[in-house]
């Protein structure tokens, strides 16, 4: 008794430890910022009218109605194409299943700003696709407007979805499809009935993320929009506006955008908690060989649908090789653009992996014990965690840049220079990616393995990293490294708050953008996608070799 | 003990970093310029004086944010081209200097005495005639408002872009009243497709996807020159040709160091380097780039800064407004 008073449970100590990190880094900087939001811009009293105009002006509610329009249609469309491929990768066996991942992966590192413009160059007026067809005589519909908005969201987001119902289709026991099976249910019975509900929490939570970042993106609408506004291209122009002073109206436009996803979210988490699935990871499925049309229908969909959203990346790469004359392209191919960006890329490309490497390692560290927490030890503060863990993804990264600029640039914190801020900001921002991936993964592991060690006289902590750790490892992958891929290409917050030593690869492709240097920016862009794409890559086949011992 | 050497480790670190902040010898520079006047322009500095120069370069909107989030603990020393009407805005955030070589700077280009002018920009039309489908290349702010350009002509928006409330502020003053001007932009603003970004004005109409851009004119000319398929228009009305600024930031860590920047950007040997890059120089003694048309032969609307300035927040609400309406 008095043992255990001095020395308090293991998983106490870290859930209070894990309490005081996202106090400091996440409520301190939001609510300073938030705090804006209630304040009269030229008056600085406080005020409400902020939210009054947002919610009678036209201006606004028509950009609060077109922003839930695209963010519904592609969450849709990432589901359509992110599910099928899931279920195909999984329980077949296909041809460059490695490949695919990869592309999936990389199709998330399309970089900031670039990839909506390739899509001009692509299916614009003046696009290579519709000269193409409009030399045959079709005239095809351009990018441009809302359908164009939600086609790219569809293609940019659908690996979300698809990575992590992949990883929990292949957790799934078989044994509920067998018996499904067994008593007469049809493949597509046994897949809507079965299959699907079991991976729903994964489903949702990809389709969650989906949501939420095509809610936030601000690249696409600004450059395909044509008029089409959302809100986020309203906050940011909002923000981005000259006139300085406080950005009022931009942070009030920002908290909407955070009220809808924090709504959508908790709509997942209450569908989720009336449904509980735990598997022991022991009768796992196997995977099945495809013959005749069948075969190549299923490699043609997951090869095909892989390559066109690779389209927006090939073709940025395809810009970086054109001939320029300034920023003009005159025709033919040369290293002009490579040559402008020599003297710089090196530093750039190093903070970038620098930075995101160093959130990794604390992202992983902490998703592991945080889903833990959250899972196993259901209690007033894991509760409070789990919130919490909500709120990163929900906040756009300048809202978070300017809480840490007015927390952490002065008074008790005053001091810590742009590169650790960067990592902090880096951390907190995609601690969610591990932490619900690996949550995901965790819910399917039955507790009583961990218990089992306990009983047999292990020490929590030794438990958990001998027990527990190895069984979600997968989902503690995933989500690294979707943590990984999003640190990386992390822009809005970056632009705020780096300084001269610290320059990243986005916020270049960004500088080089507003420039109208298409060629710079494709060369960086190019630059980031072959160093990212080379650790991804690794990084499954890594994976890849590991799950087949027990695949 | 593990602990403290590590705390030592990172005090030390942080030491590190916060001593070569305080160095002597450098000058951080916040900037919306293009980078190839960072590149013709900051090694000549950086070898005449020996302080080396740090640049965070952003959109003018971000840096202005970026200054009033830092102003409790500044921690850039300049601020360099952009509107001067940002900065006439916000003047707690900066600190009156009057940069050497002012005597020299040709007539209305010192309008504040908060900042310098750095260059002085002349806001045309960039066209690509190939894509007119045959409608004549129009020539004057009146044709940019005829329906037949409807959804032709790339601008940026005046509430977010410097350089697109100077054009609207031109289209102002170049009428007989502040309302005929409204009339004619309101025809504009309806052909209009806007861009969140300026710099996509250019490369927009040079791609093709458009087909008229209304534009800087050294902007224009990197592409004239690059080879694209696009031409220089000046409206026949009339012209803004209008200073864009530099300032001493408020409480500046290198202050000294910001004075020397500012005044070796209005030196003959920079404003020599700044017509190159095809920007107008804002030296009386230094001529422009021979590649444009003669200043002298540009017609001016004699630009009113001060009277931009001044009604600045009035002109965006209305620009806000008549969005709502003809967009």
């Amino acid at each position: 008794m008095i043992r255990q008073l001095r020395r308090p449970d293991f998983w106490t100590v870290v859930t209070g430890v894990i309490l005081v990190v996202l106090v400091v880094l996440l409520l301190i900087p939001i609510i300073r910022v938030l705090l804006l939001s209630f304040v009269d811009a030229d008056t600085l009293k406080w005020t409400l009218g902020n939210y009054v105009e947002v919610f009678t002006r036209n201006f606004y509610l028509k950009g609060l109605k077109n922003t839930l329009f695209v963010g519904f249609l592609g969450t849709l469309g990432a589901c359509m194409l992110g599910i099928p491929l899931a279920f195909f990768t999984a329980r077949f066996h296909l041809w460059g299943r490695a490949w695919i991942s990869t592309l999936a992966i990389l199709v998330l590192v399309s970089p900031p700003f670039i990839g909506a413009y390739a899509w001009i160059m692509m299916l614009g007026s003046n696009g290579f696709i519709t000269n193409f067809f409009g030399r045959i005589g079709i005239e095809t519909p351009t990018i441009y407007g809302a359908h164009g908005i939600v086609l790219v969201f569809t293609l940019k987001f659908f690996p979300f979805v698809f990575l992590m119902t992949q990883t929990a289709l292949m957790a799934v026991n078989k044994s509920f499809e067998d018996a499904a099976e067994n008593l007469g249910c049809t493949p597509l019975q046994r897949f809507t009935k079965i299959t699907l509900p079991l991976v729903f929490p994964a489903i949702s939570t990809g389709a969650i993320i989906c949501f939420v970042l095509s809610i936030a993106d601000f690249g696409t609408p600004a450059i395909l929009g044509r008029g089409f506004r959302t809100l986020s291209t309203i906050a940011f122009s909002a923000y981005r506006s000259e006139l300085g002073g406080v950005p009022t109206m931009a942070v009030t436009v920002s908290m909407i955008m955070i009220a809808i996803s924090m709504l959508a979210l908790l709509a997942q988490r209450r569908i989720l908690a009336k449904r509980r699935y735990a598997s022991s990871l022991t009768n796992l499925p196997v995977k099945t060989h495809l013959t005749g049309w069948r075969n190549v229908a299923v490699h043609g969909f997951c090869h095909g649908v892989v390559l066109i959203a690779m389209l927006p990346s090939l073709v940025v790469v395809y810009t970086s090789f054109l001939k320029t004359n300034g920023p003009v392209f005159v025709g033919g191919y040369g290293l002009e653009s490579y040559g402008r960006i020599w003297r710089t890329a090196p530093e750039a490309i190093a903070n970038s992996f620098l930075f995101a490497t160093a959130a990794v390692v604390l992202i992983t560290a902490f998703s592991a014990l945080i889903s833990y927490v959250i899972v196993r030890r259901e209690t007033t503060a894991s509760g409070a965690i789990d919130f919490m863990m909500m709120v990163p993804y929900l906040i756009p990264g300048v809202v978070m840049a300017i809480g840490f600029v007015t927390t952490f640039r002065s008074g008790f914190f005053g001091g810590i220079g742009a590169a650790w801020l960067l990592v902090m900001l880096y951390f907190i921002r995609r601690l969610p990616y591990g932490v619900r991936s690996t949550t995901s993964s965790l819910r399917q592991v039955k507790p009583s393995m961990e218990e089992a060690a306990i009983n047999l006289g292990a020490p929590p902590l030794t438990a958990f990293l001998k027990v527990t750790v190895p069984l979600i490892l997968p989902g503690l992958i995933v989500g690294s490294l979707m943590g990984f891929i999003t640190a990386i290409n992390e822009l809005s917050g970056t632009l705020i708050l780096y300084d001269a030593g610290s320059i990243t690869m986005p916020v270049s492709i960004y500088l080089a953008v507003l420039d109208g240097e298409f060629g710079l920016a494709a060369a960086h862009s190019t630059v980031l996608l072959l160093c990212t794409g080379v650790c991804v890559y690794f990084v499954f086949r890594f994976t890849e070799n590991r799950n087949s011992a027990f695949l | 003990m593990k602990k403290s050497i590590k705390t030592t480790a990172f005090a030390s670190v942080i030491a590190i970093s916060a001593s070569m902040a305080a160095a002597d010898g450098i000058v951080t520079v916040y900037t919306a310029v293009p980078q190839n006047f960072i590149d013709a322009l900051v090694p000549m500095f950086e070898e005449q004086t020996g302080t080396s120069v740090e640049i965070i370069k952003a959109g003018s909107g971000e840096l202005l944010n970026r200054l009033t989030a830092e102003a409790d603990s500044p921690m850039g020393d300049v601020l360099w081209s952009v509107d001067g009407t940002v900065i006439d805005f916000n003047p707690g955030l900066f600190e009156a200097y009057e940069a050497a070589g002012t005597d020299m700077l040709a007539d209305g280009m010192k309008q504040s005495d908060m900042w310098s002018p750095f260059t002085a920009v002349v806001m045309t039309f960039i066209v690509n005639e190939s894509k007119l489908d045959g409608k004549p290349v129009p020539d004057s702010w009146a044709a940019l408002a005829d329906p037949m350009y409807d959804e032709m002509i790339s601008s940026a928006r005046a509430e977010a872009s410097g350089s697109a409330y100077i054009q609207l502020a031109t289209v102002l003053q170049a009428f007989d009243s502040e309302e005929a001007g409204w009339e004619v932009y309101k025809g504009m603003l309806s052909n209009f497709v806007l861009s969140d970004s300026s710099g996509a004005v250019p490369r927009f109409v040079n791609d093709g996807e458009l087909a008229v851009g209304v534009t800087l004119e050294d902007a224009a000319l990197r592409y004239v020159e690059g080879g694209g398929p696009v031409q220089i228009v000046y409206p026949a009305e009339g012209t803004a040709i209008a200073p864009d600024a530099m300032a001493l930031i408020a409480g500046a860590p290198n202050g000294d160091n910001a004075k020397a920047f500012l005044d070796f950007m209005l030196s003959q040997e920079a404003q020599t380097v700044v017509a190159e890059q095809g920007r107008r120089p804002v030296r009386s003694d230094v001529g422009s780039n021979p590649a444009l048309l003669p200043l002298a032969q540009v017609n001016s609307v004699g630009y009113d800064g001060k009277w931009a300035a001044d009604n600045r927040a009035r002109l965006v609400d209305q620009w806000k407004d008549m969005v709502l309406d003809v967009q």
